[in-house]
């Protein structure tokens, strides 16, 4: 028996997905997370689906892992002692960011503070120039004065980051093995190791937040190493990274910054499986939890990459998923404002005290409370925590505290929180897509996580987008994405030259070295012989613009002229006009090297009790029905229980389906059916308002 | 009051403005000059056809809202609303009678028609590199006239249903010191309509166009009712602020600004009557900045969640005479008000507001934007460059808490370029960017340090203007709370030879000369023997407050 188990470690539950090979076999289960150390949840995760699926420690050939603990470390501000080497004249680039506030009006909002104060940043005299020339060279033995400090000062972390390094990062280098040699056990990290690209702000930021992150890292993954070996679980463990691929534990403890997104990149990596296999291969990942809504976009089976991100307030650049995040979910509390409008969010009751109908003291009307009062989930009805839903409380909150004010019904105004959070979500949505140039009636929209079910349906009417996708497992969609990637390493270099300039033979050069260096990160214990494929991409602009836009490289010969062409097309794609007379430049080169580990593939049939492999009609049968409410109207509305609904069923809305982890909501008049995977496909409405 | 429920007047209010973001994310995408793509000095509004802001994108500056209104109205003089077919775009860059604050700031507005009524305008603000005149950047001290400042372009369809007119952009191609920046930028901006054209075409397709047409005022009605309920919400009363600008470049002689803000139930009225009449050098606002800055000091005291519309704005008058700084007549110069003279504008509302509800404002921010504008021949490829960029300063301090150390406060809120993109794109090295130490306003809550950066010029001749003040009246402190340190700028020469610059100057600099910026602190409140003993410690530990400043100012080791 060969097991492969996924474990996505949340805020509330840890996910635990496990494959096993021989049957073709899936199994969930959910455990509660322990935040004090996360990996014990994790340990107790694996034992119980090992023993669930009837196997044991030997059986168990690879540990996937999606951890929050990164995120949580620069979150919390519970990272390492932290030390910063720069240039002479530069320590305060982390302090003065991009010289820019938060928000444009919000005087007393302020910005975050570097994560390593200014007493412990460092000047050193050497300078290299934009050219890579060195201007004033580095005498290591200025550092000797440092590394008293560092030890008296105990010191956890060193980052050294200097102007230009990733043109030249000769002085990195050179500083780094000193450091090394005389701070045994301290962490060191290199900006140009990280990211070799020009900004400094961004790439000293990026360096800083991966030594602070990193001594905690290590540790949690050093913890779970042994405890794993404590209960003989050998198995490799790989950890999900912000890239979509996965990393030996071992091997991404040196870079751990790349874990700040290993949370919901899960769930990205199932919708890019989702979308390989479905009929449109665009696809809008929509994730709705308690309190945040995940958006991504994957266009022809891909995932889109961002190089522009931020953490908290401070600068990230690593490749990374091109995730949007805002502030609204099932917990997000509606309000009325001074000048009588309705709004939803930012603020959110969280999970404690959570809505007014968990009935654990939140007394503020939440989304949850508004699906509640509408009949989309059922009154009573029992989460996966175990917990039971009041649907009075819910009543009395939107009553007193929204509906009376406004001078509306309680069902108005629930259908009113509805649509108001909507917009929210669908401005994130666009972000991603129209702002980005894509047209999202190209795509469908893959909804889950908790609440995401009940409301993808009308997020696709209101973005326009005409089909939309709930996976077969929503709760669980972003553990069973960790059984679904590979490992995955991306390379950027800024390489800024006109392309008529432009030697192929060094941009071929510089591909083969940036190759060299992702595989080296991927060697991995088990591959005896891996099999890696490339991606190569270049990243081009007109001459004077800010922004590049990727153009795919095959894996022959660089031909120039055809990649000019691409990118005039990309352009006038993307903006509505090319200009073909102007120059265009070579802004970087990105080189992606994955290994297949023959993931899961997209399970065909749903799991669990309920064979799911014929379409009698007795399989469609709803189990019941309740009061529903739809543009003002309560209808009697069927219930179906999801593992009832096997594949090829169809049925017209509207319509509930229910199942432990989440809650479906069909429009009226909306076609569902089931598909070969247990998804559930909704579309084929008529165009209506939404107004 | 117009009837739409508060739900749909939510949801329609969310989709103009994400129109009006969207557009603004397109012309930052596509432009060339880093003032727009890195910097974001630019803005997209949306607007009902008779130029009222129906919603304008979040990032952008502050300064447009109140300049949009005019540019709108000044074009469709012109070229009546009904004339401007879709596919067309006017540009105007004209400061009289009403316009922009100075001419970098080309506007281009275009008209979305439906069923062969024009609907909406779309309008676009961005800062241009470089529009001719007398210095690189347009924005010259030491002159008189708007005429050494650049080219004027009044009300001109400059695209065509979709079509460039050549021979009026050769005329500006010729007369600018970087074309191509220019077009490109331009460009931008008709991207940014023709996307906010689009979605709104699509808004008309996908709903009842009625209710589309009907939400607009109504969302303009919203915004006048949360402003309402937020003054209302302010003590009636009558108060007066002054301060003061160190000179104006061309004289000595300091600038008064003077306010008197009244409010009465729920309208508020600015009165700079008592300001002080126009003057020579390039400090001279436009009465749409005025308003600008009202507008902004406003929304940022009352609630910065406010809807932004030309409805919020209905309670609010401005009031400045004609022939003072804020309201100059034709031909005064202009070009430095909206980077100096505006900002200190917000500095006089604050303090205003200040004797009105003290926790919501701050002391005197750097009260300027120190802009840095250099420009000549790069000498490793021949071709004319231009580096444009504003220093950020320290904040003022507020009754709980410590003003930010080197940000961008009030009017403008611009990214400062990497120094890594300075040097590979401008002949000039960067030897240092850092904070000053000791140039805090002290008080119980220090303001915010100022900024140094030192720059080497390494072309043959490097034509530069700077554009500061507040070196003789410095960001002041409030509750006893003390000045910040000002502005300053020197010339190192090659030779050793150090000579210190006035706040505005144009100069021409030599090969090897090195330009240090400081920029100004931030004030601070409250009495600084009270300073929290932890602080100061840290201050100290930081670097950012000397021992013996510590010992003199804040008294530490007192007993």
């Amino acid at each position: 028996m060969k097991i492969r188990i996924g474990i996505d470690t949340g805020g509330t539950f840890t996910d635990v997905v496990a494959f096993e090979q021989q049957h073709d076999r899936l199994l969930f289960l959910k455990v509660p997370s322990t935040p004090d150390d996360p990996g014990k949840a994790l340990v107790q995760g694996v034992g119980r689906a090992t023993d669930q699926v009837g196997g044991d420690a030997d059986a168990i050939h690879l540990l996937v892992h999606g951890t929050t603990v990164a995120t949580n470390v620069i979150l919390q501000r519970a990272g390492a002692k932290v030390a910063l080497i720069t240039t002479r004249g530069f320590r305060d680039v982390l302090h003065i960011q991009r010289q820019s506030r938060p928000r444009l009006y919000d005087m007393r909002l302020h910005r975050a503070a570097p994560l390593v104060p200014r007493a412990r940043r460092f000047e050193i005299d050497e300078r290299i120039l934009y050219d890579g020339s060195v201007d004033t060279p580095l005498q290591v033995a200025d550092l000797e004065p440092l590394i008293e400090i560092i030890k008296r000062e105990q010191v956890e972390a060193v980052a050294v980051a200097m102007l230009h390094s990733h043109v030249n990062p000769q002085h990195e280098i050179e500083a780094g093995r000193f450091l090394e040699k005389h701070l045994p056990g301290v962490t060191v990290c290199l900006s140009h190791d990280l990211l070799r690209e020009h900004g400094e702000y961004e790439r000293f930021s990026t360096c800083v937040m991966n030594a602070y992150v990193q001594p905690v890292m290590q540790r949690y993954l050093g913890r779970l190493d042994e405890a794993l070996r404590a209960e003989s679980i050998a198995a490799p463990l790989v950890v999900m990274k912000s890239n979509g691929g996965v990393m030996a534990a071992e091997l991404v403890a040196n870079h751990c910054v790349q874990t700040i997104l290993s949370g919901p990149a899960g769930g990205v990596v199932a919708g890019a499986a989702i979308a390989a296999h479905h009929s449109n291969r665009n696809l809008i990942t929509a994730d709705m939890g308690g309190t945040s809504f995940d958006v991504a976009v994957i266009e022809d089976g891909r995932v889109s990459f961002s190089r522009d991100a931020e953490i908290d307030g401070l600068a990230l650049q690593t490749p990374m998923l091109d995730l949007h995040t805002v502030g609204a979910g099932g917990g997000s509390i509606g309000w009325v404002d001074a000048g009588g409008s309705l709004r939803v969010g930012p603020r959110s009751a969280g999970a404690a005290p959570g809505p007014a109908c968990y009935g654990l003291g939140g007394n503020l009307p939440t989304v949850t409370d508004a699906n509640l009062v509408l009949g989309r989930l059922a009154e009573k009805s029992r989460l996966a925590g175990g917990l039971e839903l009041d649907v009075e409380a819910a009543r009395r909150v939107i009553h007193d505290q929204l509906a009376k004010p406004l001078g509306m019904t309680i069902d108005q105004v629930g259908e009113g929180m509805i649509r108001v959070v909507n917009t929210t979500m669908v401005a994130a949505i666009r972000k991603l897509t129209v702002e980005r140039g894509h047209d999202p009636r190209m795509f469908s929209l893959c909804a889950f996580g908790g609440a995401g079910p009940l409301h993808g349906a009308e997020l696709a009417e209101e973005i326009g987008i005409g089909e939309t996708l709930i996976p077969m497992a929503p709760g669980v969609t972003s553990a069973l994405g960790l059984l679904m990637s590979n490992l995955r390493e991306d390379r950027v270099r800024t390489f800024i030259k006109l392309v008529d300039q432009v030697d192929t033979d060094q941009v071929q050069a510089m591909f083969a070295e940036m190759s060299g260096e992702a595989r080296q990160s991927l060697a991995f214990g088990p591959m005896t012989e891996p099999v890696f494929a490339t991606t190569r991409r270049l990243g081009l602009r007109y001459h004077g613009q800010g922004y590049d836009l990727p153009v795919d490289v095959g894996s022959g010969l660089i031909d120039l002229e055809a990649i000019c062409r691409d990118f005039h097309t990309a352009h006038e794609k993307m903006y509505g006009y090319s200009r073909e007379d102007e120059p265009v430049e070579l802004v970087n080169l990105w080189v992606s090297e994955q290994i297949d580990l023959q993931a899961v593939k997209l399970p065909e049939a749903p799991p669990g009790p309920g064979p799911g492999k014929s379409s009698s009609p007795a399989a469609s049968a709803p189990s019941r029905s309740r009061q529903v409410v739809f543009a003002g109207q309560r209808h009697d509305t069927p219930v179906y229980d999801r593992e009832a609904l096997s594949a090829g069923v169809e049925f017209v809305g509207p319509a509930i389906v229910e199942q432990i982890d989440s809650t479906t909501m069909i429009l009226p008049d909306q076609h569902a059916r089931v598909d070969r995977y247990g998804q559930i496909i909704l579309g084929g409405m008529s165009q209506r308002g939404t107004l | 009051m117009i009837d739409i429920d508060p739900i749909t007047l939510e949801i329609m209010r969310n989709r103009w403005r994400s129109i009006a973001d969207e557009g603004c994310a397109a012309m930052v995408r596509t432009a060339y000059s880093p003032n727009i793509k890195d910097r974001f000095d630019c803005s997209t509004a949306v607007a009902l056809p008779d130029g009222q802001v129906l919603a304008q994108a979040e990032i952008g500056t502050p300064l447009h809202l109140g300049i949009m209104p005019a540019v709108i109205r000044s074009i469709l003089d012109k070229f009546p609303v009904e004339t401007i077919r879709g596919g067309d775009a006017i540009i105007t860059n004209l400061p009289y009678p009403e316009g922009p604050g100075h001419l970098p700031d080309i506007s281009m507005v275009s008209v979305v028609h439906h069923q062969g009524r024009p609907i909406a305008v779309v309008a676009t603000a961005a800062h241009h590199v470089d529009v001719g005149g007398y210095a690189p950047g347009s924005m010259p001290l030491g002159v008189t006239e708007i005429y050494q400042e650049g080219l004027q372009i009044p009300p001109t369809r400059i695209i065509s249903e979709g079509k460039i007119d050549k021979a009026i952009f050769g005329i500006i191609h010729q007369n600018v010191r970087t074309g191509r920046e220019l077009y490109g930028d331009l460009m931008a901006q008709y991207a940014a309509a023709r996307t906010a054209e689009q979605r709104i075409v699509e808004l008309l397709s996908r709903e009842a166009p009625d209710l589309v047409l009907k939400s607009m005022p109504a969302i303009l009605d919203h915004a006048e009712r949360c402003m309402r309920a937020g003054i209302a919400e302010l003590p009636d009363g009558r108060y007066t602020f002054e301060d003061f600008m160190d000179d104006d470049g061309v004289t000595d002689d300091p600038v008064r600004i003077f306010l008197t803000l009244t409010i009465r139930g729920d309208e508020l009225t600015a009165d700079f009557t008592g300001t002080a009449d126009q003057v020579l050098g390039p400090l001279n606002a436009r009465i749409t900045a005025a308003r600008a800055c009202v507008y902004y000091a406003a929304k940022a005291v009352i609630d910065p969640d406010l809807p932004v519309s030309a409805g919020a704005y209905r309670p609010i008058t401005v009031i400045a005479p004609e022939g003072c700084v804020l309201h100059a007549r034709f031909p005064a110069a202009i070009g430095n008000a909206n980077i100096l003279t505006d900002q200190r504008v917000v500095d006089v509302l604050l303090g205003a507001f200040y004797q009105v509800v003290p926790q919501r404002v701050c002391a005197a921010c750097s009260g300027e934007m120190n802009l840095i504008n250099v420009g000549g021949l790069d000498p490793r490829t021949g071709e004319y460059y231009n580096y444009v960029e504003t220093y950020a300063g320290g904040q003022g301090a507020f009754f709980d808490v410590d003003g930010q150390d080197g940000i961008h406060t009030h009017l403008t809120n611009t990214r400062n370029t990497p120094i890594e993109v300075i040097e590979q794109a401008y002949p000039l090295r960067v030897n240092c960017y850092a904070l000053i130490p000791d140039s805090e306003g002290p008080g119980k809550y220090r303001g915010g340090c100022g900024v140094v950066r030192e720059l080497t010029c390494l072309g043959q001749r490097t034509n530069t203007s700077l554009g500061a003040d507040r070196r003789k009246f410095t960001p002041w402190g409030l509750e006893g709370g003390q000045h910040a340190r000002g502005a300053y700028g020197m010339v190192t020469s090659p030779d050793g030879s150090v000579r210190q610059l006035p706040t505005k100057v144009f100069a021409t600099l030599s090969q090897g000369d090195r330009l240090r910026i400081e920029t100004p602190g931030g004030g601070g409140w409250g009495d600084p023997q009270e300073r929290d003993g932890n602080a100061i410690a840290k201050d100290i530990e930081e670097g950012l407050i000397s021992r013996e400043r510590a010992g003199s100012v804040y008294g530490l080791n007192r007993e």
